[in-house]
């Protein structure tokens, strides 16, 4: 079994497994938790809808601070933009996709891709400039934060030297971009790159108790 | 399915555009054909080793030309040799038996060596020669017995 | 027996220039400089009549076949079939005592100088009794035959990596040529079939340059196994272009377009199929429309279905998967119920609780 034929299998398989395992992990433990019964006379019903307001509040500037984030944010909605044209556009991806969902669709041409890649990479490159030049973005930061940046940043970077064929026999750089993908999936559930799942739960939690409460969101 | 015929097939060929490997061997027949003229041995690019699509393929011909001599060879399959538009370059094409091209040579020379007879062909044909005039004359004879 | 192998072509109707043509041609297959053409007809025009022995073991005759079955005799056909091959079990005439005869002097004429020609794979199970030739076990033969060989060349899939033989659970426990031979120069010349010009091509390489070509991590020749057959597609633009036939009958198919997601392995497939082609330069599998299998490539007979995409996972155990998410929710459901405990007991304490 050479490199790629372990991560095409059991590798792939391993990750997805403790993937799925600390994803359900997490996610249950958070979500059985008891929540404190609130004793207080809710100010309005539209908890719903509260929940709703500040997801979409929360993924827009403030205008307050706005010269002091919009770039940080631009260049996050970016990659996060290009995160999901790669991993939803490129064939290749579909088509792994579709042997756990049955589902497939069409891909998108293989050059928007290839520049939501450069896109991706560059916007990522970015803001890690960003976070190690910004003292204050530097105090806060923690191993999480850099080693969560370099498995997210990883897959981005040897998909794009596979795609290319820069850098070595094909089927090592096609086996290194798969490993880089499990590594992904395997830190995914313990680390902060657990915000993709949590981001919407926590703000919608948070505004329909403010809302419950009447507070101005 | 009753026929094949039924059913619509249109082959596209892949686009293809230049790749600039045209210029590179253009430039390489310049330097050996520089040598060719100043008396020096000139050279051979073998164009099946290089990467040209079918467009490179027609800036080739297009810019080498037709020149006055053609030959064709048949020796273990045909060999056709051209002379370009341009004088001491020469397109040698190797072709199958079953007429598709194996190799693609561009010879710069005054004149290509595959097309002189080989002396070992020359002793083989002069044995040959001997031994039909040897019998043609023996049957004479006899005959004017 | 001195006869050079020029003279010995020259009597059967071959003249200089057409082998002069030949060795332009051979020159040109292995990537050699068209210079290389003269020095090439001058090594090969002295050489002694090279005598080849080909051995069959666990095959299934396809790489002979490949060998033989072009439609007109070429030349290295010739010079391969009719002078040099001085055993083959199946093209051989002479069979019984009189076959293994023939062998045994051809090995005591030129022993240390014959070029060994393998193909099929070698069981070692149960003592190699799976596969033997007048009661020699194909292990037996392949160390005697190889021990007075100048070179071996492994031809096909099979002799060069274990091949379908081999295949899990592997029953006769099937092995390589360089597995056994490891004291010799080895070159594989893998290929399910092999193409026929690469099996002639290591015969003549050797006899010009007295050794084998330059290969690759797997032993392969370089100049013909050097490229994937994605390198060298010409599909590729379509991949590169993203469009991909879904089935083997719909537009795309009818179109032309990349065969990738049908499963094809060009891109991790060494071998030269895309520009030496088949059957005369007639066509290769991906230009009639089916993807490439990677019959060049070790375990390409274990590495899941054919028509599984490269990208797709090869193992993709649903259950398993579940099993991983459902002890995934009892550990998180065990450590909400210890901290709903913690929850409770804090909230009992009076002097904790109403803060
Ligand atoms: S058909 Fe196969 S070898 Fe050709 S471009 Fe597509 S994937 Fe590559």
């Amino acid at each position: 079994m050479n490199l790629l034929d372990f991560a095409r299998g059991p590798g792939l398989q391993g990750a997805l497994a403790i993937f799925l395992f600390g994803m359900t992990w997490r996610l249950a433990g958070i979500l059985l938790l008891r929540r404190k019964t609130d004793f207080s006379v809710a100010r309005t019903g539209d908890w719903w809808f509260g929940a709703f307001r500040l997801i979409v509040q929360r993924s827009l500037p403030r205008r307050e601070f706005a010269s002091a984030t919009g770039y940080p944010l631009a260049l996050s909605y970016l990659f996060h933009i290009g995160l999901v044209i790669i991993l939803f556009g490129l064939n290749q991806h579909i088509l792994l996709l579709r042997t756990y969902t049955g589902i497939s669709w069409s891909n998108l041409p293989s050059g928007l891709v290839n520049l939501a890649a450069a896109v991706t990479a560059a916007a990522m490159v970015a803001l890690l400039i960003r976070r190690l030049s910004h003292p204050v973005l530097r105090l806060i930061s923690n191993f999480d934060d850099y080693f969560s940046w370099l498995v997210a940043f990883l897959p981005v970077a040897t998909g794009m030297l596979a795609v290319a064929h820069l850098g070595g026999r094909y089927e090592n750089l096609l086996a290194i971009h798969i490993l880089s993908a499990e590594l992904l999936l395997v830190w995914f559930p313990f680390g902060k790159l657990m915000h993709a799942s949590l981001i919407f739960l926590s703000r919608g939690t948070s505004g329909a108790l403010l809302t419950r409460k009447g507070a101005a969101i | 399915m009753s026929s094949l015929a039924g059913i619509a097939v249109s082959v596209v060929a892949a686009p293809a555009l230049p790749s600039g490997n045209a210029h590179a061997v253009l430039h390489e027949i310049l330097t050996m054909l520089g040598q060719l003229a100043d008396g020096q041995p000139g050279g051979a690019i073998d164009l099946r080793g290089l990467p040209l699509n079918n467009a490179d393929f027609a800036i080739l011909r297009d810019q080498l030309g037709r020149g006055e001599v053609s030959a064709s060879v048949q020796a273990a399959g045909r060999l056709e040799i051209l002379e370009t538009a341009i004088p001491g370059v020469w397109w040698h094409t190797h072709y199958t038996h079953d007429g598709d091209i194996i190799t693609e040579i561009i010879e710069i020379t005054r004149f290509p060596d595959i097309l002189a007879s080989q002396h070992a062909d020359i002793s083989d044909g002069l044995s040959r020669l001997q031994q039909q005039l040897g019998k043609a004359s023996g049957a004479k004879e006899e005959s004017h017995v | 027996m001195s006869e050079t192998l020029e003279q010995n072509l020259r009597s059967h109707g071959i003249s200089r220039r057409a082998f002069l043509k030949y060795c332009t041609t051979l020159a040109s297959l292995l990537a050699l400089p068209p210079s290389a053409a003269t020095a090439m007809a001058a090594a090969l025009g002295k050489a002694q009549r090279p005598s080849v022995i080909w051995l069959s073991f666990q095959e299934c005759t396809g790489c002979t076949e490949s060998l033989t079955r072009s439609n007109s005799p070429s030349l290295e056909d010739l010079i391969f079939n009719s002078i040099s091959l001085d055993y083959h079990e199946t093209l051989q005439a002479a069979a019984g005592t009189a076959a293994e005869q023939a062998r045994e002097n051809a090995m005591r004429e030129h022993y240390g100088k014959y070029i060994l020609l393998v193909d099929g794979s070698i069981p070692l199970g149960h003592g190699g009794a799976y596969s033997t030739v007048a009661g020699v076990s194909n292990l037996d033969t392949l160390k005697k035959v190889a021990a007075g060989a100048a070179a071996v060349v492994a031809v096909g899939t099979c002799s060069s990596f274990g091949g379908l033989p081999m295949a899990n659970p592997n029953p006769t426990g099937a092995v390589a040529v360089s597995d056994i031979i490891t004291d010799k120069p080895v070159i594989n010349v893998p290929g399910c079939p092999p193409i026929p010009v690469v099996i002639t091509g290591m015969v003549a390489h050797f006899l010009t340059f007295g050794a084998l070509p330059e290969t690759d991590l797997h032993k392969r020749p370089k100049v013909f196994y050097g490229d994937t057959i994605h390198d060298r597609c010409y599909r590729r633009p379509f991949y590169d272009q993203g469009k991909f036939a879904r089935t083997f009958d719909d537009e795309g198919a009818r179109n032309g377009w990349c065969l990738y997601e049908l499963g094809c392995k060009g891109p991790i497939t060494y071998n030269s199929c895309a520009t030496l082609k088949w059957n005369e330069g007639t066509s290769f599998p991906i230009q009639s429309g089916h993807g490439c299998l990677g019959c060049s490539e070790p375990g390409f007979w274990d590495k899941g279905s054919f028509y599984q995409p490269l990208s797709a996972s090869t193992w993709h155990d649903i259950p398993a998967l579940a099993i991983a998410a459902g002890a995934g929710v009892a550990v998180g459901a065990v450590a909400a119920v210890v901290s709903r405990h913690r929850q409770d007991s804090t909230s009992q304490s009076p002097t904790n609780g109403e803060k």
